[in-house]
């Protein structure tokens, strides 16, 4: 059981007897009880949950558009308008990694652990892009790649294998890869040793089938 | 930024107006801030100050006794020491992904069980289990860094 277990169940409210011994018994995790019990309760506030009204973003940009900024009052309105409406669509509600958070993928898969890693489990989102794919796991319950080696994830059709990059642990993770799941369907992650051979290995420990 | 106002003045349209004043003195202000920093902390202090700021004009404008500088803290509602908590916690969910956020919303927020917001949200039971696990996991790793600020 790791830290992140224990706190996950405790915020859940859901602990078993096994994450409270860890909980009381860890020192980290012991010097945080007082904040996790904080966030959990700060989970039910309304503050939290409360979303500002569609047009907000446009208001502060308006408004901003008609103000220079100190350092640059001689600059042209639009350009500095331009900028002011990227960072404000960034910053007002909560920044990039929220807009990333929040759109909504055009495909996901569960990617469940083979016999190799039977308490692996995860799920795959894509986001179809002209450039390809952009690719995000949340993985769990994957042990970390030993020394010398990394996680390798594969798109396949059939006997044709596209690498869509590699990883060290589990978690969320972003890839980018050229290809379409339209084509290449089969998702599934591989340790790999770091050597010469490019080809997959076979050690499968995550497969889409 | 919003989450920050709203969670000192509990007033939506004020929340508003102190988004609206936070990026226009962040603006004004631009200067200031050393490019490659973290903004977040930044605006976050901006905000507590301007979300104050308008507190007290409220409660001006409401024709109660002002609140002289000495007595400030003191006499601030507790809201706003409970603003850096719900900052933290709204940064965090807003890194999740949306099925697993209205998950987490579902069962703190409106207090459901697994069953129930299962029916609510269409889903079956199994998969609103596994949603909630890794949505838990991806908090706690998020607030991980709490583990520097009470050492």
């Amino acid at each position: 059981m790791t830290c992140d277990d224990a706190r996950a169940a405790f915020l859940a409210g859901e602990p078993t007897a096994e994450h409270t011994n860890h909980l009381t018994s860890c020192s980290t995790c012991k010097s945080m009880a007082d904040e996790l019990l904080t966030m959990r309760r700060a989970l039910e506030r309304d503050d939290v949950w409360e979303e500002p009204g569609p047009d907000l973003e446009d208001r502060v940009v308006t408004l901003i558009a008609g103000t220079a900024p100190a350092a640059n009052a001689t600059r042209p309105t639009a350009w500095w308008a331009a900028a002011a409406a990227i960072i404000v669509g960034l910053l007002v509600t909560g920044g990039l990694w929220a807009t990333l958070g929040t759109l909504s993928p055009d495909w996901e898969v569960t990617l469940p652990g083979t016999a190799a890693a039977p308490n692996a489990s995860g799920i795959v989102q894509g986001w179809n892009d002209v450039a390809g794919t952009r690719l995000r796991f949340d993985i769990d319950g994957l042990e970390d790649a030993p020394p010398g080696s990394v996680y390798q994830v594969w798109f396949s059709r059939e006997a044709t294998h596209v690498s869509a990059g590699t990883f060290v642990a589990a978690g969320e993770i972003e890839m980018w890869t050229g290809i379409s799941r339209r084509d290449f369907p089969r998702i599934w992650i591989t340790l790999e040793l770091l050597d010469a051979d490019e080809s997959p290995s076979g050690f499968t420990v995550m497969d889409t089938g | 930024m919003f989450t920050v106002a709203f969670s000192s003045l509990h007033d939506h349209g004020l929340a508003e107006e102190a988004v609206q004043q936070t990026f226009l003195q962040a603006w004004r202000a631009a200067k200031s801030f050393e490019g490659g920093r973290d903004p977040g902390p930044w605006l976050y202090a901006i905000a507590r100050r301007v979300a104050v700021d308008l507190y007290r004009r409220e409660r001006r404008h409401q024709g109660r006794q002002p609140l002289s500088a000495d007595t400030d803290v003191a006499a601030l509602p507790r809201s706003f020491e409970q603003t850096w908590e719900a900052w933290q916690i709204r940064l965090a969910l807003d890194k999740i992904p949306a099925d697993q956020r209205e998950i987490i919303a579902a069962t703190h927020f409106l207090g459901l069980t697994h069953e129930e917001t299962a029916r609510k949200l269409g889903l079956p039971v199994g998969t609103v289990k596994s949603r909630s696990h890794r949505a838990h996991r991806r908090l706690a790793t998020l607030l991980s860094h709490l583990e520097e600020a009470t050492a």
